[in-house]
């Protein structure tokens, strides 16, 4: 089972690691938003597994329904990673 | 890699389908494949190589969406990216890495030497693809003036040129619709001379109209990971983008 959930947590950190790319450069390329929402936006970064969703869902970049789903994806890598860290799957 | 090949980018001009040209061309399919409508038609015109293609030019996504949207052989080399150096930068890494280009040197290439160069790729049956324009226009339904090199080209080496049209790039987001177009091929082995060449680049670029859509598209309001615009554009680019808007 360890090797399945290591090759997941693989996968989703990749996909993290793009969908933090995606949220980062969709917010200074949205023209709607005011330059308080891109600094309120930006600084979330620093919570990202909670953001990321919150803007998908929230935040009204009028994302599709499989980047609304993957905005879910670095919180997914995360909770991974804290479950190997504190010996979960192990 | 040699030391020249990295300051001037690959001299070699591999036309086979390697490992790592199968790498590249899966890894553009998923990729383009994944963030965007890719839809393409005419492969049908496609002759047997050697051939040139000819396209328009509207985004620096533009190579990988044709090799994304083409079957994986023939393999096509391109013409041009305007380089002097490509061992600096992330993207000129990259594109010396994969290889299959023919890069071009404002202060270096000639048309002579140019002419040299894509007529190995056709000699041992290869596809050469060139952006006629030389540079990135930005509005759908119109086409830049051609440079000499399209036509000239074929027309040195008398082979057929197949029109392109890549319809959809000049404003991207996540899945977009884009389509890539090919016309049926024109002959190029009679032409003789600069009057005929002046001919064929006319004809060329006719063919290429021929395959633009009629009116420019309507721009949705929300336009998701609109940044993949202009993520591969150069910064002359993006300016330009932005004075003519």
């Amino acid at each position: 089972m360890l090797p399945l959930i290591w090759t997941l947590f693989a996968v989703l950190t990749v996909g993290g690691f793009l969908m933090i790319a995606a949220y980062w450069l969709d917010i200074q390329d949205r023209p709607d938003l005011s330059a308080r929402a891109r600094i309120g936006w930006s600084a979330g970064i620093l919570l990202f597994p909670l953001t990321i969703p919150a803007y998908a869902f929230a935040g009204g970049p009028g994302w599709p329904r499989f980047l609304r789903l993957a905005s879910i994806v670095p919180a997914v890598a995360m909770a991974l990673f804290l479950g190997f860290v504190f010996g979960v799957f192990g | 890699m040699t030391d020249r090949e990295r300051r001037t980018g690959p001299r070699s001009l591999d036309v086979d389908v390697t490992i790592r040209y199968r790498v590249e061309w899966f890894g553009l399919r998923l990729l383009v494949g994944g963030l965007f409508d890719v839809r393409v038609s005419g492969l049908e015109h496609w002759p047997k190589a050697p051939f040139q293609l000819v396209s328009n030019h509207h985004n620096g996504w533009d190579p990988m969406l044709v090799i994304a949207a083409c079957p994986l052989e023939p393999r096509i080399t391109w013409f041009g990216p305007i380089e002097a150096d490509f061992s600096r930068g992330f993207k000129n890494r990259v594109m010396g890495f994969f290889g299959g280009m023919i890069p071009y040197s404002p202060d270096r290439t000639t048309l002579t030497s140019a002419v040299r160069a894509v007529k190995r790729v056709f000699a041992v049956d290869g596809v050469l693809a060139i952006f006629a324009e030389g540079r990135i226009g930005f509005r759908e339904t119109e086409l830049l003036p051609f440079e000499e090199g399209a036509a000239a080209f074929a027309a040195a080496a008398g082979v057929p040129v197949v029109p392109c049209a890549i319809v959809g790039s000049t404003d991207l987001w996540f899945r977009r619709r884009i389509e890539i177009r090919f016309g049926p091929p024109i002959e190029t082995h009679a032409v003789r001379g600069g009057e005929a060449r002046a001919a064929l680049d006319a004809r060329i670029r006719e063919a290429v109209e021929s395959l633009l859509p009629d009116e420019e598209p309507r721009l949705p309001r929300r336009r998701p990971l609109s940044f993949l615009t202009d993520l591969l554009n150069g910064a002359d680019d993006v300016a330009r983008r932005r004075a003519s808007r």
